[in-house]
């Protein structure tokens, strides 16, 4: 039984006509929705270039010209109370260097009041900050990389970025500033063969994920400073290739903080999980423990140009069965510096180093032996990385 | 002779001054922003900037629908919401893509502007010139 979370096609002919035909859908759309609603078809799209130090993770060399995500998002309203968020991205596959069809977001939101809107759909799954607040949007990405750990499932993310199931979120006025809550639940992931997938159309072992986040955003003198927690657990079954093949069980409870501060001179985010892992595979125990962080603060030196810093750190158990079935699921610290300069609001150009060292030997991935799923070995080793992007959005 | 001189130089000085304090004024006259909504909505001065940032939907239930105003953008950013165009446009990409908020229009003048307002129970504005009637004036700036 296949659960599929991508389109895919056999023949690339095919594929082709079928982006070709999804694109000209999409702009067909909005120029519909133009006319009688004034509904304008959003995006981003970024290209750029890299060169880096030969890495022990294959798919992460870098070596010339790069194309970024082209990303495609509508967001109609129906009166009132009713609003949407539609979102599709053509991703290049680290692997084939082809693009991807991607339906990044589905949902649809009925608006109780500013203390309240459930969404129902596809949605990025609401933890820290950069999650919700950039994900596909280069563009307003601070950096060229996200923070390695927060990165999508089938890049390096150590969680599901994204979610499909329900979402309560609001914000009430405390003080000077905003209380804003999120509440959400959905089917829980899977990991297929090293990449966790999230389940678009059932839950494969019946067992939901959930998880809050709740943050202040002050306001006054302390206004652009935002504090929160946030939390989420989820039960993730590991399968062979072949998708129905059950290898193991992970299970992932996170708990942790976050921060941000933004002002005229100052771009400031911090991010922090804390993993309690049980291992399902002997009944709940023994209970690994991880950890994830990461340290962004950018310098507004002129209006326009920001030189920013980045310090990843990631401290994993490799014994824990969520991550050691992980394809990136690993140790490793990564220093990233850079500089963005804002053409206008719509376009930026970043210049980005970053230096990445990967702390673990881990000479059996998966935990599963000859049962193993084909991930590679983990050595220790450090690779560096210079890029450069160009970042639009519409 | 050279007192006289002297004397009428500063009479000079002062008229150019008097006369330059004048249209000083009168430029900061033609600069006033006045920020109006429907007149059957409860919106208060308190609630302008998170209006026109997208941190406040509705009031007692109506939706409120913003609109800029072209010729009145500038000094509206500089005056009310203390925000740079490129910050301003920069912070409603940001709304569009996470909470799916739609930025408001962009009208040509005042007239668009009132006639939006009049129509629409949410309608919220601003115009450079003293508002007609069967509009609310929230606050002059």
């Amino acid at each position: 039984m296949q659960l599929p979370k991508r389109i895919t096609f056999k023949s690339d002919t095919k594929a082709r006509l079928f982006r070709f035909l999804l694109a000209a859908s999409l702009l067909n759309l909005s120029q519909i929705a133009s006319a009688e609603d004034g509904v304008p078809l959003h995006g981003f799209a970024d290209a750029g270039w890299a060169s880096g130090s030969p890495s022990q993770v294959a798919r992460e060399k870098t070596d010339g010209f790069v194309l970024g995500t082209v990303d495609l998002y509508l967001n109609p309203q129906f009166q009132d109370n009713v609003k949407s968020l539609i979102e599709i991205a053509l991703e290049p596959d680290l692997d084939s260097q082809e693009y991807d069809l991607d339906v990044e977001r589905i949902q649809v939101g009925y608006v109780y009041g500013e203390w309240g809107t459930l969404w129902a759909g596809r949605f990025h799954t609401p933890y820290g900050y950069w999650n919700t607040a950039f994900h596909h949007g280069a563009q307003l990405q601070p950096s060229i990389y996200k923070p390695r750990f927060i990165d999508w499932e089938d890049h390096a993310g150590f969680m599901p970025s994204h979610s499909t199931g329900i979402w309560f979120q609001g914000k009430l006025g405390v003080g000077s500033g905003k209380f804003a809550y999120d509440l959400w639940m959905s089917n829980g992931n899977r990991n297929i063969a090293g990449e966790s997938d999230m389940n678009i159309l059932r839950d494969d072992n019946h067992t939901p994920g959930y998880g809050g986040r709740a943050a202040y955003n002050f306001g006054g003198a302390l206004d652009g400073l935002s504090i929160g927690v946030h939390a989420l657990t989820d039960e993730i079954d590991l399968y062979a290739a072949d998708l129905t093949t059950q290898l193991s069980r992970g299970k992932m409870n996170m708990y942790g903080g976050f921060a941000v501060y933004e002002s005229d001179l100052i771009e400031f985010s911090a991010e922090y999980y804390w993993f309690a892992n049980p291992n399902q595979n002997n009944g709940g125990s023994p209970i690994y423990h991880s950890s994830a962080g990461f340290v962004h603060l950018g310098y507004n030196a002129t209006a326009n140009n920001q030189v920013y810093v980045r310090f990843e750190d990631a401290n994993i158990d490799n014994e824990d069965p969520y991550f050691n079935n992980l394809e990136n699921g690993f140790s490793y610290i990564r220093s990233v510096v850079g500089m963005r300069h804002n053409i206008n609001a719509r376009a930026c150009v970043k210049v980005e180093a970053n230096r990445t060292s990967i702390e673990d030997s881990i000479t059996n991935p998966s935990n599963l032996g000859t049962q193993g799923i084909g991930l590679a070995p983990v050595n220790p080793g450090t690779f560096d990385e210079l890029r450069v992007q160009y970042a639009i959005s519409f | 002779m050279l007192l006289a001189s002297n004397s009428q130089k500063i009479k000079y000085f002062i008229a150019a001054f008097i006369l330059l304090s004048g249209l000083m004024a009168m430029a900061n006259a033609s600069a006033d922003v006045y920020v109006i909504c429907n007149s059957n909505l409860g919106a208060t001065d308190a609630d302008i900037k998170d209006l026109f940032t997208g941190e406040k939907q509705a009031i007692g239930g109506t939706k409120v629908v913003p609109v800029d105003n072209k010729s009145a953008q500038g000094e509206f950013l500089a005056k009310v919401v203390a925000l740079t165009k490129v910050k301003y446009d920069s912070n409603w990409a940001k709304k569009s893509f996470r909470d799916g908020l739609t930025a408001p229009s962009v009208l040509g003048g005042d007239a668009d502007v009132t006639a939006h307002v009049k129509a629409n129970p949410g309608g919220c504005g601003y115009v450079a010139s003293a508002p007609s009637d069967g509009v609310k004036l929230v606050k002059k700036y």
